[in-house]
């Protein structure tokens, strides 16, 4: 089984250091401003996440087993280590911290289930692992970055987690964001990337450099580099959210 | 009472928290220190408790501790950061393997005890332990990247504080990352999450307890709680009756603890 992007993710956003965008701190405080004014009449504490990338929803068991252990995978590599199996690698690691319920759905997997999701994770991991290239300590990776911004005095809260970050808040752009799914990507992942990069510049008060999503399913990856557009596609969201609410 | 002071991450505001803190913080003396454990000992159950701004925010019973890659990170990546800081290891994620494997030789050379970290990391498989140091590393990269936001002179915090109750088998525990050595001595912990409405009341009870530990019961100027995760800081005054409120609410939480005991006993 072979997959051979041209780039590695981290190639792909990082850009050119040497022309990477002064990090203003303003851009924070107007979308901030903008965003409040939405809620200023609402009363219900409203929570907007990040929109589902395409199949998230799905229930069933080999799906929810296969997105899990992209993300442990994900997480395992921003830890430095280098897995051999990666099916058993990423669910040993989950069975030591995530919830038993998925552990009960593989024991009911027969034979011809567990070779064929086998065949299936080692599919992903091919594609994860050659995306994802070695990520050099020095670039600060950190996996399942978790953000919870209350605005409006907490009348709206936004939540996001993001698979994979690298680079450090500084005076100039330089955090990347990089999303992972083990879906193929669909229409909404730009507004999932976007969205990323409006939760990281409200958290931080900087706006990140640049903000991507890859699917392990198919190898495609979406890549922006943050500017004024991609910040208010995601703000158009989070009103979208907050109308529907 | 001082006020709650707010400001988001980042700018003038943040930086004013970290700065500008009351020249004066006053100091408790032993009567009062006496004062506080004879109202806790009278409270004190049979078992040795711990209160801390956790007890104090708390809504529900505790449940029983076990260790996990989450509640792991803090005692890793507070000790990864002063590895960072000592110039010891050269990133975020070599520090933190570094004192994993310190952990792991202490176990292996039968230095911890059944229950400790040490004990429970020897216990995991590789891929596990990978993800606790994913954890840790997020949380000593939260870290660093607030310690060059900092903008003042700092250093991290050796160890949390405690202060143990003559008599009272109860130990009270601050949480504490940076020290800001300034004018005046500013403490700043951080935390995960986002602050709820007893953030308060849990930062008081921390004012207090760092007074209470300090040699002289000299209080911080400022006691300055951050939640990276919402990009919020949170701040209270060293003020007398800031000290007072919190010492307060330790007392509560020792009240409710003491119920808890009482009614699992019953």
């Amino acid at each position: 089984m072979t997959y051979a992007p041209a780039m590695t993710i981290l190639d792909v956003v990082r850009g050119d250091p040497l022309s990477r965008p002064l990090s203003e701190e303003s851009v924070a405080l107007a979308l901030r401003t903008r965003i409040e004014t939405w809620v200023t009449t609402r009363e219900e504490p409203i929570i907007v996440r990040a929109p589902r990338a395409e199949g998230a929803a799905l229930a069933q068991s080999a799906s929810r087993v296969r997105g899990i252990v992209v993300h442990e995978l994900v997480r395992l590599a921003a830890a430095g280590y280098d897995w051999r199996n990666p099916a058993v690698d990423a669910l040993n690691a989950w069975r030591a911290n995530g919830p038993r319920e998925l552990v009960e759905d593989l024991a009911r997997f027969d034979a011809d289930e567990r070779a064929a999701l086998r065949a299936d994770l080692e599919a992903h991991a091919v594609v994860l692992r050659r995306t994802l290239g070695s990520l050099p300590p020095s670039w600060m990776p950190r996996s399942a970055v978790r953000a919870r911004v209350a605005l409006a005095g907490g009348r709206l809260t936004l939540v996001d987690v993001v698979d994979l970050m690298a680079g450090i808040v500084g005076s100039r752009a330089s955090v990347a964001l990089v999303d992972v799914t083990s879906s193929p990507l669909g229409a909404d992942a730009e507004d999932r990337v976007a969205y990323h990069a409006l939760v990281q510049t409200l958290r931080t008060s900087r706006v990140p450099l640049a903000s991507a999503m890859v699917s392990t399913a198919t190898g495609d990856v979406l890549s922006r580099e943050v500017d004024d557009d991609v910040l208010e596609r995601a703000a158009g969201y989070v009103q979208r959210c907050i109308e529907a609410t | 009472m001082s006020a709650l002071t707010s400001a988001p991450l980042h700018g003038a505001r943040f930086h004013a928290l970290l700065t500008d803190a009351p020249a004066l913080a006053p100091s408790l003396d032993d009567e009062q220190r006496r004062a506080l454990a004879d109202r806790v000992r009278s409270l004190a159950g049979s078992e040795p408790r711990r209160l801390d701004a956790w007890s104090v925010e708390r809504v529900e019973a505790p449940r029983s501790f076990r260790w996990s890659a989450m509640n792991a990170r803090r005692t890793l990546g507070n000790a990864a950061l002063r590895r960072v800081a000592s110039q010891h290891s050269s990133s975020v994620l070599e520090a933190v393997t570094d004192v994993v494997t310190d952990r792991l030789l202490a176990a292996a050379a039968g230095f911890a005890r059944p229950g400790s970290l040490g004990h429970w990391l020897a216990q995991l498989d590789d891929p596990a332990r990978a993800i606790v140091v994913a954890e840790a590393t997020n949380w000593a990269t939260t870290l660093v990247e607030l310690s060059h936001d900092l903008d003042v002179a700092w250093r991290p915090a050796a160890s949390d504080a405690y202060y143990a109750l003559a008599g009272a088998r109860v130990t009270l525990r601050a949480q504490r990352e940076f020290l800001i050595d300034g004018s005046t001595r500013i403490v700043v912990r951080v935390r995960s999450g986002s602050p709820g409405r007893s953030a308060g009341a849990g930062l008081r009870a921390e004012l207090a307890v760092e007074t209470l530990a300090h040699p002289h019961g000299d209080a911080p100027g400022r006691y300055v709680g951050i939640w990276p995760d919402a990009g919020l800081a949170l701040a209270v005054e060293g003020t007398l009756e800031d000290v007072r409120t919190g010492a307060r609410h330790l007392l509560r939480a020792a009240r409710r603890a003491s119920a808890d005991g009482l009614s699992r006993a019953a």
